[in-house]
């Protein structure tokens, strides 16, 4: 299986997802004027991943900005790795927000609360 | 609209921050969100204040690109106004709707305002977990996170333009934090 690689624009973020190392990576900002668009083939590729995933996936998730209409896309993509730990296959989000930026802090929160998985809140030192 | 517009700008020329009336495309949205990101030293406000400010336009616009109704069945347009006043970053923005989209807006506004910032969060976090999606992903979150992101209570009206046009006026306020800053 191919690793997906979408370098970041000024609306979408760098994606780096590994088969190899189980290791998934978001990072920069997401505010598309059509998510769900931009995150099919993400959700595609996961879909492929869960038939044969490594043992333990981590998904680091740092952000600094992104539109309600990405969150949506965002949880469908937790979702996807939910089902993956459900079956034995641990996953772990890692989610990175900045020193005060209480939004983003809240962000995670909002996911950890709806998903069932491991969740790990990662302070950051600003730019 | 252009007229209302203007009005509001001459009303407020000393504390104007930044203002726009024009139509909407890929450009635009960029230009004023970039102002806003980069602005924040001139505009002398924190980069805390500055990224929730960044967080709502990108809703506001957002939902305006999506939703609002052209003139004579060409392109749209919308004016954006910011500006600062009492302590306080207000964020005005006004777009045609129609009759249906009238009775939409005033009926979840008014249920919004009505909430606690509690509130606000259940709503938010039950409608990202079992909402529908719209067909380019959003479904009804961005004026709940606008509702949580700012202090106060959203302000709308509108006025009525036609017999099938209505303009949309809509008012959002964030604090600032110059106070702790001592700026």
């Amino acid at each position: 299986m191919k690793p997906l690689i979408i370098e970041a624009t000024s609306k979408t973020p760098f994606i780096k997802f590994d088969p190899e190392t189980g290791t998934l990576e978001m990072k920069g900002r997401s505010i598309p004027e059509n998510a769900v668009e931009f995150y099919k083939p993400l959700v595609n590729w996961l879909n492929e991943y869960a038939q044969n995933p490594k043992e333990k996936t981590e998904i680091h998730i740092q952000l600094d900005y992104f539109n309600t209409s990405s969150s949506k896309c965002i949880l469908d993509i937790f979702k996807k790795l939910e089902s993956i730990h459900k079956k034995g296959h641990p996953v772990v989000i890692k989610w990175y927000y900045e020193e005060d930026d209480e939004d983003m802090l809240e962000a995670g929160e909002d996911y950890q609360s709806i998903l069932k998985i491991p969740f790990e809140m990662i302070e950051i030192e600003g730019e | 609209m252009k007229k209302y517009y203007e009005e509001i700008v001459e009303k407020n020329r000393n504390d104007l921050l930044f203002s726009y009336f024009g139509s909407m495309n890929e450009e635009i949205f960029e230009m004023i969100l970039h102002t806003i990101e980069f602005s924040y030293k001139d505009w002398k406000i924190s980069k805390k204040i500055v990224r929730k400010l960044y967080y709502i336009s990108v809703e506001i616009l957002q939902n305006i690109y999506h939703h609002a109704i052209p003139i004579d069945n060409k392109k749209f347009f919308f004016f954006i106004i910011i500006r600062e006043a009492q302590k306080e970053i207000r964020i005005i923005t006004a777009n045609l709707v129609n009759e249906e989209q009238k009775k939409c807006l005033d009926t979840n506004l008014t249920q919004l305002n009505a909430l606690t910032k509690e509130e606000l969060k259940a709503l938010y976090r039950k409608v990202l977990d079992t909402g529908k999606r719209s067909l380019k992903g959003g479904g009804g979150l961005g004026f709940i996170e606008i509702s949580r992101k700012t202090h106060k209570k959203l302000n709308f009206k509108f006025k009525k333009i036609d017999f099938y046009k209505f303009l949309f006026i809509f008012e959002v306020s964030l604090l600032t934090d110059k106070e702790k800053l001592k700026i």
